[in-house]
């Protein structure tokens, strides 16, 4: 049973780009042999630089924590209970747009998916 | 031949360590470097000056000669190392000059209140030697070593350096910035600027931050942080080099959110203003990337 979001197929041709992005750098392939295995395994995901996924990953945390926040205070949450179910609900819908921002809009390692994923596993073992 | 190769480094028959190689020899040097410091600040009395000054000098000496003889002849361009341990040993020789001057003043006090004379004089042959053996980890410490000299100087004769630290790190970055672009323009060691422009980038930003989160709007600590981000961020898609899109965008949030949080009360606007701002510089480095993916 496999439970990621990702087909191997695409996990697969994601790894292979990776591997002959090393090569080229090493100068073990030419820039057509590059052009060629990238047209290739054209993983059918949306990725993005490192930086930019930084970036994502900070805001995108930021806006999630920040809408939280906003509702635990128009609510006026006070109990404890009240308070854990909320973080679990919340961590719950997180997760659910995390997947969605998967499946629907092809995320890979994009920085946006991970941080619901990550504010989501958090909010759950805080609640 | 081709296909061997890829096909052995596939079946993991032969791997890289060169990464691995390189984080061992760094470690090893700045623990030589810790260690022989260590040694010195508990022993010297027992040692004595003439063994510690002729071991640091004989280490660096050696260390100075050896580059020197393997070194290739110094081009314009980017060159590559002799061997994975060059950098380091011309590190290694750098940091035991520095460990040198700084036990002969301290013991014998030779420039007595000049004594930043040799923060400079340092610099100066680091810089010397990062351009001389293309080495990007001596011309970070050339670059430390004059910020350090820009501020004992500045504050030892003139000034308060706590009163006026923001406009010597202002100072600085702009000089840093010139020197980086003059040597860029020169066609010299053309890939340096970056660690010119980095050095630049966080002492202007930070400053600029120090004097946002002081006098919040009313100064021009803020238009002229906004006017380093937007620069950087032009400068970031010209070049198409997405570290200083990165720091435009964190240095210029963090500015704005000052200035607004000291502007906006309430809960609901705290909130509010975070959800709002969030999703815009998503959507701005959404339309940043969806650019350069259609340009490529």
């Amino acid at each position: 049973m496999n439970l990621s979001l990702y087909s191997s197929q695409q996990e697969e041709n994601i790894f292979i780009r990776n591997q002959a992005r090393t090569w080229k750098r090493s100068g073990l392939i030419t820039d057509d042999q590059l052009t060629v295995v990238l047209d290739y395994t054209n993983p059918d995901v949306r990725q993005t630089n490192i930086f930019f996924r930084v970036i994502f990953f900070i805001f995108t945390t930021l806006c999630a924590n920040a809408l939280l926040g906003l509702f635990i205070w128009i609510t006026g949450i006070r109990t404890v209970m009240t308070a854990s179910s909320t973080l679990i609900i919340a961590g719950v819908i997180f997760y659910f747009l995390a997947e969605y921002a998967v499946t629907k809009y092809r995320f890979y390692r994009h920085g946006i998916e991970e941080a619901l994923a990550v504010s989501s596993m958090f909010l759950l073992c805080i609640g | 031949m081709q296909l061997h190769t890829l096909q052995d480094i596939h079946t993991q028959r032969i791997f890289s360590v060169h990464r691995e190689l390189r984080f061992f020899l760094y470690i090893g040097i700045l623990m030589i470097i810790a260690g022989a410091g260590l040694t010195i600040k508990q022993y010297f009395t027992n040692l004595g000056d003439i063994a510690i000054i002729s071991s640091l000098t004989l280490c660096f000496a050696a260390a100075f000669i050896y580059c020197f003889i393997k070194g290739a002849a110094f081009p314009t361009e980017e060159v590559t190392s002799p061997n994975i341990a060059f950098d380091y040993i011309l590190f290694f020789g750098c940091a035991f000059f520095s460990m040198d001057i700084a036990y002969i003043e301290t013991q014998f006090h030779l420039l007595g209140d000049s004594w930043q004379s040799y923060l400079l004089v340092s610099s100066a042959l680091f810089l010397f030697l990062a351009y001389r053996f293309d080495n990007r980890l001596v011309l970070s410490l050339a670059l430390s070593t004059i910020a350090a000299w820009f501020g004992f100087t500045l504050s030892g004769h003139r000034f308060s350096f706590a009163e006026y630290y923001r406009e010597y790190a202002i100072i600085y970055s702009l000089i840093v910035l010139l020197l980086g672009g003059l040597l860029y323009r020169l066609n010299i060691k053309k890939h340096f600027f970056d660690i010119y422009l980095n050095f630049a980038v966080h002492f202007l930003c930070i400053a600029l931050i120090s004097g946002v989160a002081q006098y919040k709007i009313f100064s021009l600590y803020f238009p002229a942080l906004l006017l380093a981000c937007a620069a950087l961020a032009f400068y970031s898609i010209k070049v198409r080099k997405f570290l200083y899109m990165f720091y435009a965008v964190i240095y210029g949030y963090i500015g704005i959110s000052i200035v607004i949080m000291d502007q906006i009360h309430g809960t609901f606007f705290f909130f509010t203003y975070f959800i709002i701002t969030s999703l815009l510089v998503i959507g701005l480095i959404f339309m940043i990337s969806r650019k350069f993916k259609e340009d490529e």
